[in-house]
């Protein structure tokens, strides 16, 4: 019976294609084996990758296959423990005294007292989950540390309480865009995932996935002229995402071609500095001043 | 298979891949789980863990190829099988449905299967042409001491590579199917798919020479990291993939930067404005002021030779020092042969490699006579344009060889210059051991200079850059 089988994980990592495939995430065979080792050796995986490229997604897809909640831990510049990982609940604390709820001082320091940060939470979590940790490149260096403990060995130590150790060992994925190199120690605790744009006709096959009903010919294009584009040295190369947006915009307006003033008239959904599209539209002109003639 | 993951870890190192102890054995564990059946999976499995960084990543495909080789039988299927979307398989012709189909298709056939592949886009098909290609016409002799760019060029020239962008451009527009009416994108989109097809060659030579037994020593000829080539001798797509380091690069730089000058710890007290502020609370000082942090950024201006073959050079490192702009109080930009001339706006302008070189062929900047340098005239030119902006504040950065053609050396002028600097560096792109031989100026300048540096590859100059700021 199916019931005996354990949808938590992944079986192999055909099957890990297929059940990203069903929610709509075209995982390349790299994605696919390493999300499986991943979960077969129970690593955390960093994927790194030019912006726009799925790299989220892929995480949101991982806790959607495999039916766990998503914690999402979203890092920026100056995050501390208190946002990352636990804070103590002083208003909690100063009532339970003011009541004389609590006769020791130490009775305060106790789990009930806690406010549990997106990291503490995955390690609590009485159910397995998916803890993405969004923007790793984002941290300060000296905030890298806040991980290593957890990504190592799927724990959180507080000082007043001791080790919290999590059940299950979640799911871990760290997404990065490169702005910063980051340490040793914590790439060597992850498997290394690189996500890079994809070839023009997985590309298609990714637009025909997320925009059911989208013309199999227009997706085509639509992935060779991003492709196009990113080889035509942009100041930021236009990326999956872009394209998906661009896809649908001309779905909506009931596009089946693809030609320079569809490109020209919407490539602010393609293109995201203005630079670049007076850059482009000077070409355009140029190349189709040189056609009539 | 645990010696065979050591031996490739071995060949990692040899070519400056940092691989530990416990990466060899995080990667072995994997093989444990992995389907051992299907060589992209094991590929994955061990680069997930021993490689690190994207840009390692084409040196461990290739070494991977020569480690773990595999029987020529296999390849075909192992190839149909790499790629599971087959979506655009309708335009195979019906005779070669199977991949082992080819070997009875005539070359003319081949080109035309591949033209379409090209212009399709059609990744699974072009991978699968390769192989037949490479095999069909590198024409291995184990015996040769060639190297894989050898056999990647017949390959290269037997198949008219340089054609094959008018071809798709051709077919494209008899198939009616036509994706840009303009002719820059689907020459781009064109130009670019052959590019890669030619890679995938090199790659696919590299992976037949190990199955034919030729030692990887031979094989191995370009396998050099980007950002450790050397620029004065590095092959035409290394310079291309440095170029694209630059930007992330200097992203890091700056990234870097902003966060040690990020004020640490409180500034000194601002005495007069802690007064003012304890006058609402009775005279009682109760908020302190402090001063605002003023963190020091430097001046820089930087001097570059653009003569011959130090030029690419010399371009890198000023792209590489304007775009972290941001970091430094002014960047300025000049460069010379035998003038100095500032292109600080070219620079800020252009962001692409090859168009700023095309701006100051086109201007002719650096030169008044000839294109041999001449470092005296230079340096007199440079300190007569900058003799008012050159203060305690600033830092002069020079590149270049310093090999003056034996004329006046301009030692008095960088002296006034180096005593006017807060420091003057001098970045010379050329071996160590070649200082002072011949013509060089290097242990001349050396004397006046704060430091001087060998900076060949886009690491040292990292590193330098790293030290300015």
């Amino acid at each position: 019976m199916m019931t005996t089988q354990d949808f938590s994980h992944f079986g192999s990592s055909d099957d890990v294609e297929h059940r990203l495939q069903k929610l709509g995430y075209v995982a390349t065979r790299e994605v696919a084996d390493t999300v499986f080792l991943a979960d077969a050796l129970a690593k955390p995986v960093l994927v790194e990758g030019p912006a726009g490229t799925g790299k989220t997604e892929l995480a949101i897809a991982i806790a959607g296959a495999t039916s766990r909640p998503l914690i999402r831990l979203q890092c920026h510049e100056g995050i501390d423990e208190a946002r990352a990982l636990y804070e103590w609940d002083y208003r909690k604390q100063l009532l339970s005294i003011q009541s004389g709820a609590s006769q020791d001082v130490a009775d305060v320091f106790s789990e009930q007292f806690l406010i549990a940060r997106p990291l503490l939470q995955a390690v609590r979590s009485p159910e397995p989950v998916v803890l993405l940790i969004d923007e790793v490149d984002q941290l300060d260096p000296e905030s890298e540390a806040l991980l290593l403990e957890l990504l190592s060995a799927f724990q959180v130590t507080i000082p007043e309480i001791g080790t919290l150790r999590s059940v299950h060992s979640p799911s871990i994925v760290l997404t990065s865009n490169g702005n910063r190199d980051l340490s040793d120690a914590l790439r060597r605790r992850c498997l290394y995932l690189h996500i890079g744009y994809p070839p023009i006709d997985r590309e298609a096959q990714i637009i025909r996935a997320r925009l059911p009903g989208v013309d199999a010919e227009l997706a085509h294009r639509v992935a060779q002229t991003t492709a196009a584009l990113r080889s035509f040295d942009l100041k930021k190369a236009p990326s999956v995402s872009e394209a998906l947006d661009w896809a649908r915009t001309l779905m909506l307006l009931g596009a089946v071609e693809v030609n320079d003033e569809l490109l020209l008239s919407h490539a602010n959904v393609l293109i995201k500095h203005q630079s670049d599209i007076d850059r482009l539209s000077a070409h355009l002109s140029a190349a189709a001043a040189e056609e009539s003639r | 298979m645990i010696e065979t993951v050591q031996r490739l870890s071995h060949e990692l190192r040899g070519v400056g891949i940092p691989v530990s102890q416990s990466d060899i054995i995080a990667a072995i564990a994997a093989l444990r789980v992995i389907d051992l059946g299907r060589r992209d999976s094991v590929r994955t499995a061990l680069a997930s863990n021993l490689v690190r960084t994207i840009s390692h990543r084409p040196a461990f495909d290739a070494l991977f190829g020569q480690v773990f080789t595999h029987p020529d039988s296999s390849s075909l299927a192992d190839a149909a099988a790499s790629d599971a979307d087959r979506t655009l398989d309708g335009r195979l012709p019906d005779d070669v449905a199977s991949p082992r189909g080819f070997a009875h298709l005539d070359d003319e056939d081949l080109r035309r299967l591949l033209v379409n592949a090209l212009g399709g886009a059609n990744s699974w098909m072009q991978r699968v042409l390769c192989r037949e290609l490479v095999r069909r016409y590198s024409r291995i002799r184990p015996e040769r001491p060639s190297g894989a760019a050898y056999y990647a060029y017949q390959v290269r020239t037997r198949l008219r590579t340089e054609h094959l962008v008018a071809d798709i451009l051709a077919s494209d527009t008899r198939h009616g199917r036509d994706p840009f009416r303009v002719e820059f994108l689907r020459r781009t989109s064109a130009e670019h798919a052959v590019k890669e097809f030619e890679q995938m060659i090199q790659s696919e030579v590299r992976a037949l020479l190990a199955e034919r037994g030729v030692s990887p020593a031979v094989a191995r000829v370009p396998l050099e990291l980007p950002e450790e080539a050397d620029f004065t001798t590095a092959a035409e797509e290394t310079i291309a993939e440095i170029a694209r380091l630059i930007a992330p690069v200097a992203r890091r730089l700056a990234a870097n930067a902003a966060r040690r000058t990020r004020p640490r710890s409180r500034g000194a007290v601002d005495l007069r404005r802690t007064i003012r502020t304890s006058l609402s609370t009775g005279g009682v000082p109760l908020r302190i002021a402090v001063q605002p942090p003023r963190p020091g950024k430097a001046r820089l201006v930087v001097l570059a030779d653009i003569s011959g073959s130090v030029a690419r050079f010399a371009l890198f490192a000023l792209q590489l020092m304007i775009a972290m702009r941001s970091a430094f109080n002014s960047v300025r930009a000049f460069v010379f042969v035998d003038t100095a001339d500032e292109i600080t706006d070219i620079l800020s302008r252009e962001h692409t490699f090859a168009g700023v070189f095309s701006q100051i062929n086109r201007a002719g900047l650096g030169t008044r006579v000839g294109d041999s340098s001449d470092y005296g005239t230079a340096l007199r030119s440079f300190e007569t344009q900058m003799s008012t902006e050159i203060d305690a504040r600033t830092t002069v950065v020079i590149v270049g060889d310093a090999r003056g053609n034996n004329r006046e050396s301009g030692r008095d002028t960088l002296a006034r210059i180096a005593r006017r600097a807060h420091a003057v560096h001098l970045l010379v792109p050329e071996p160590r051991s070649l200082w002072g031989v011949g013509d060089s100026l290097v242990r001349e300048y050396e004397l006046l200079c704060d430091s001087t540096t060998e900076c060949r590859s886009l690491r040292q100059l990292t590193h330098v850059i790293h030290d300015l700021l």
